[in-house]
């Protein structure tokens, strides 16, 4: 029982950084209703370079933390550009294999400079395991918490107070009233690109500080985690993605614990074939809609 | 204020508009009436730049804009009411109304502009909590034209406002219209319901296919015979 606990205390932690990946596939979906498959390498890019100036340059975490947002945004707006905004095309496959293309790309590019090599990344927190009673926290999933969370309440802020928000979710809901509501549809989906990106940088810098190290193979991983989250909670759904997100966390770590940690992924996996095939919508998710 | 000259607006291979010339002149309401499928949504998608002309001319004050984007001839006082309302379901009246203003350059006016829409329809305020979809039609009508005024349009342009709506709402839903054209707003109104339309407005063109048939008074048309034969169906 004890363990159960311990395990869904874990599961919460890592669900919460889930939740921001799945976050930001379901908004640029939302708006662009294209899946962009290169968000995850797109914030690894961010975790390198962040993880780079704060070895060999100047060891601060701020700055790391600074420059990993920093570069994502400047990936993610140029994948809007070449892969989004350059691809005209009706059919959304025509930029999702874009997008596919761009993610070999960068995952090529780390490659070739890192040689392949593991990179170390520190944990910006620095804090340590602590104890509440029975349960120990592990100081590094703490401070990937309370990052995630307190981008989720910003995130929710701008979605649903700001005039921001509006548009954002007026071009989710139905771009053609978004337009005839003087709303510059392009632009919005620029923003959503640079909102992402910074987000998913962020909380990607303290993932791969959870895991001690970044990997050429982190771009791949966190765009599966995303995906994996979206379709639990629901395509397009916001709270859905945080409940997908959650979910996903708890259940890969009671299988860590009970299974093995080579289940982990096997797991994942596993859950989402089952959404797929019984519900099909998510938890949260609204099917097709008419209009 | 506003003239088109010789659009021509298609999808694809299919034309729905070949050549139409109008002109609408400030304070005018002006009719476009039609049949279904006549170009009369297509004019007005054009004119506001969601679906730009392919060839011919779109003049706003003197301004060339055929080739502009739809939120800039947005922001430069051009809105329109699309048929079917286009509400946003899954939001407030509140939201629904702001983001009419969102698109501006200066929404900090929003304030007094949502007090204005308030005093032509109350009920919008009644319900500003509300979520839009659980609004009456008529509700919808109203919300929808409120969302438009947000913008704070010059020349608003408002397609088949009567539709699906009950007549009582219907000449309310009028009687606002003219409310608005009193105090000088410049109206583009598309229409099916050609008698009431006839009747609120000043000049109206009538087109078929895309290419215009007649213009002129609303008064004279309203005694035209083929409109009386084809759309009011009382043979004079």
């Amino acid at each position: 029982m004890l363990d159960f606990a311990q395990n869904t205390l874990d599961g919460i932690m890592v669900g919460a950084s889930y939740a921001l990946l799945g976050l930001g596939f379901t908004l640029t979906f939302g708006v662009m209703r294209r899946l962009n498959l290169s968000y995850g390498p797109t914030i690894m890019m961010g975790v390198y370079a962040g993880a780079y100036v704060s070895l060999n340059v100047y060891g601060s975490l701020l700055l790391a933390l600074a420059i990993a947002v920093a570069v994502s945004v400047i990936v993610g707006l140029v994948i809007e550009g070449v892969c989004f905004r350059a691809v005209q095309s009706d059919n959304p496959l025509a930029s999702m294999v874009s997008a596919f293309a761009m993610w070999m790309v960068l995952e090529e590019i780390i490659i070739l400079l890192t040689w392949g090599r593991l990179f170390p990344v520190q944990n910006p927190s620095g804090l340590s395991t602590f104890d509440i009673g029975p349960i120990s926290v592990r100081g590094d999933y703490f401070a990937l918490f309370v990052a995630a969370v307190v981008l989720m309440v910003g995130i929710y802020w701008l979605l649903f107070h700001t005039a921001f928000g509006r548009k954002v979710r007026a071009v989710g809901e139905n771009r053609k009233s978004a337009q005839l509501v003087g709303i510059d549809v392009n632009r919005v989906s620029r923003e959503i690109f640079v909102l992402t990106s910074a987000f998913g940088g962020f909380v990607a810098f303290f993932i791969a500080a959870s895991l001690h190290q970044i990997t050429p193979g982190f771009g791949l991983w966190a765009t599966v985690k995303g995906l994996i989250v979206m379709i639990l909670g629901g395509i397009g759904s916001v709270p859905g993605a945080v409940l997908g997100g959650l979910l996903l966390g708890i259940i890969e770590l009671q299988a860590v614990w009970y299974i093995g940690a080579s289940y982990r992924d096997l797991i994942a996996f596993a859950l989402l074939f089952l959404f797929l095939v019984v519900r099909p919508r998510g938890l949260l998710g609204q099917g097709e809609r008419s209009s | 204020m506003l003239e088109t000259r010789d659009i021509r607006v298609a999808y694809g291979q299919v034309v729905a508009v070949s050549g139409l010339s109008l002109r609408i002149g400030q304070g005018e309401i002006v009719a476009l009436i039609g049949p279904n499928g006549a170009g009369k949504t297509s004019t007005m998608m054009a004119i506001g730049g969601v679906v730009p002309p392919q060839s011919g001319a779109v003049l706003f004050e003197g301004e060339h804009i055929e080739g502009a984007a739809s939120h800039y001839i947005y922001r430069r006082g051009i809105v329109q009411v699309p048929e079917g309302r286009m509400i946003f379901s899954d939001m407030t009246v509140r939201e629904n109304l702001l983001l009419g203003a969102d698109a501006l350059t200066q929404p900090a006016d929003a304030e007094e502009t949502l007090a204005d829409v308030f005093s032509l329809f109350p009920v919008l305020k009644e319900r500003f909590r509300s979520r839009a979809d659980t609004l009456s039609g008529g509700q919808l009508q109203m919300l929808a034209i409120g969302r438009g005024l947000m913008g704070r349009p010059k020349l608003f342009m408002l397609d088949e406002p009567s539709l699906g709506l009950a007549p009582k709402i219907v000449d309310e839903v009028f009687e606002r219209i003219t409310g608005l054209n009193d105090r000088g707003m410049t109206i583009l109104l598309v229409e099916q319901n050609v008698r009431m339309a006839l009747q609120i407005a000043h000049r109206a063109y009538l087109i078929e296919a895309g290419a215009l048939i007649e213009e002129g008074e609303a008064k004279e048309l309203l005694k035209s015979e083929r409109i009386l034969e084809s759309y009011l169906g009382t043979a004079a």
